[in-house]
């Protein structure tokens, strides 16, 4: 009539090692390494005014400023179009040097911003993206440049930016690739100061070179080099 | 041994039942059943056919395409076309192409390829030539026809133009109207490039907006 196996506390005690079993594979999978975070950049973590040791370059933020509108480098094809009075610029004039092998920074440059990802712009000198070899930060020489954010200025919520670089030559592939996260510093206070006082127009110095001087197609190629 | 009430208990079924005179005892099927039967075949009949008629037991189609200014949303974005126009003489391609100005809001929190939205999760139709739009790319109101949108930012909430090239052979005279459907969006890794992003599954809609074309 009631065999060994159904006895209560067989039973009992198979419904326990199940949820075990079950808790377990939860464990497990929680612990289990994301696809896009098994190839992910590697990233070395620093504050701005530092220089910031991502192993395969540094990077050093020298300064940030906030403009209505901005003008110069690459953004010479955003002058004269009308600004968006919704939203402010966010200049950040970084200096990266390359420590091993010719690199470019990879397209986009990232603002951390209150759990939002920005993506921003990056202006030559700094190479970026699908630049050519003359384009690229070559090993040992530091290149000054500048990124630049166009944001909602009442979500920038302690900004940290964001850099990958890459070989040069390997285009967009970023797969375990250094990466340097940079805390701005800046707190709430500092910020909303900042950006009340944020100037009529920030000027990006244009690069020593003339090589992405702001010809017709400069906007195009640079801008629309992701659209296929 | 008094068997009488065994007797009544189990075989009452199939005894007359003297309280219903009308009752018949026969097997097969009485009139009255028959005629409750037809009656009931009848008004289902009924009822199916004008539920038919209506379009109810047709396979689910995407939803049929709305006013200009519909607001529509997938898990990604919502977006709300207002207008379309065709934008001729372009000196870059050569080739025309259809714009749509559209109220874009982005539900994501990191900042997402622009050719995600215009090129895997939207689509737009060109009627009648029965074409659709290629390479759509997104530009900025207040800079349009130079520099395309990258990056959709995070919650962007904005007025942009939707850009789409003519597909060869067609020309502007023959897109009378643009159909701007909006596909599911998903995210979730594909199964041999395993990361993750935003796409489209099947193919399936969650709405549509049409607009009549007016020259740019």
């Amino acid at each position: 009539m009631n065999p060994s196996h159904r006895s209560l506390p067989r039973l009992l005690r198979s419904a326990a090692l199940c949820l075990l079993l079950l808790v377990l594979i939860g464990v497990v999978r929680a612990h289990q390494i994301e696809f896009d975070q098994r190839l992910a950049p590697i990233a070395y973590s620093g504050e701005a005014g530092e220089v910031v040791d991502a192993s395969r370059f540094t990077i050093e933020v020298e300064g940030v400023e906030f403009g209505r509108d901005i003008a110069g480098g690459d953004f010479d094809h955003l002058t004269g179009a009308e600004a968006d009075p919704d939203y402010v610029w966010m200049v950040v004039t970084v200096t990266v040097e390359a420590t091993m092998e010719a690199m470019t920074i990879h397209e986009p440059v990232r603002l951390e911003s209150g759990g939002d990802v920005y993506a921003g712009m990056v202006s030559s000198p700094l190479p970026a993206g699908a630049a050519t070899n003359a384009d690229e930060l070559r090993a040992g020489i530091p290149v000054t440049g500048a990124v630049a954010f166009e944001l909602p200025p009442d979500s920038i919520e302690d900004p940290a930016l964001r850099v990958t670089a890459v070989t040069a030559g390997l285009g967009s592939d970023e797969r375990l690739s250094s990466e340097a996260v940079v805390d701005l510093g800046l707190d709430e206070d500092e910020l909303r100061g900042r950006v009340d006082d944020a100037a009529e127009v920030v000027e990006v110095a244009a690069g020593a070179d003339e090589r992405r001087a702001p010809a017709a197609p400069a906007g195009v190629t640079e801008e629309g080099a992701t659209v296929d | 041994m008094d068997t009488s009430g065994f007797y009544t208990r189990h075989v009452a079924h199939s005894a007359p039942d003297p309280t219903h005179p009308g009752a018949r005892t026969d097997p097969g099927l009485s009139a009255r059943f028959a005629a409750l039967l037809v009656a009931f075949l009848l008004v289902a009949g009924l009822l199916s056919a004008v539920v038919w008629y209506y379009g109810g037991f047709a396979s689910a189609r995407d939803t049929e395409p709305k006013e200009p200014g519909t607001a529509v949303r997938n898990d990604l974005f919502t977006v709300t076309p207002t207008e379309a126009a065709v934008r001729t003489g372009d000196t870059e391609s050569g080739g025309s192409r259809v714009v749509v100005h559209a109220k874009l809001t982005s539900h994501e929190t990191e900042a997402e390829h622009a050719r995600t939205f215009t090129n895997e999760l939207m689509e737009a139709h060109l009627l009648p030539a029965g074409a659709e739009g290629e390479s759509g790319i997104m530009e900025q109101v207040r800079d349009p026809g130079t520099a395309p949108i990258s990056w959709v930012q995070p919650g962007l909430t904005e007025t942009v133009l939707l850009v789409w090239d003519l597909p060869e052979g067609v020309s502007p005279e023959e897109v009378e109207r643009v159909r701007l459907r909006v596909l599911d969006a998903k995210e979730g890794a594909g199964f041999v490039d395993e990361s993750e992003r935003w796409w489209n599954l099947n193919g399936k809609s969650v709405g549509a907006v049409d607009l009549p074309v007016e020259g740019e």
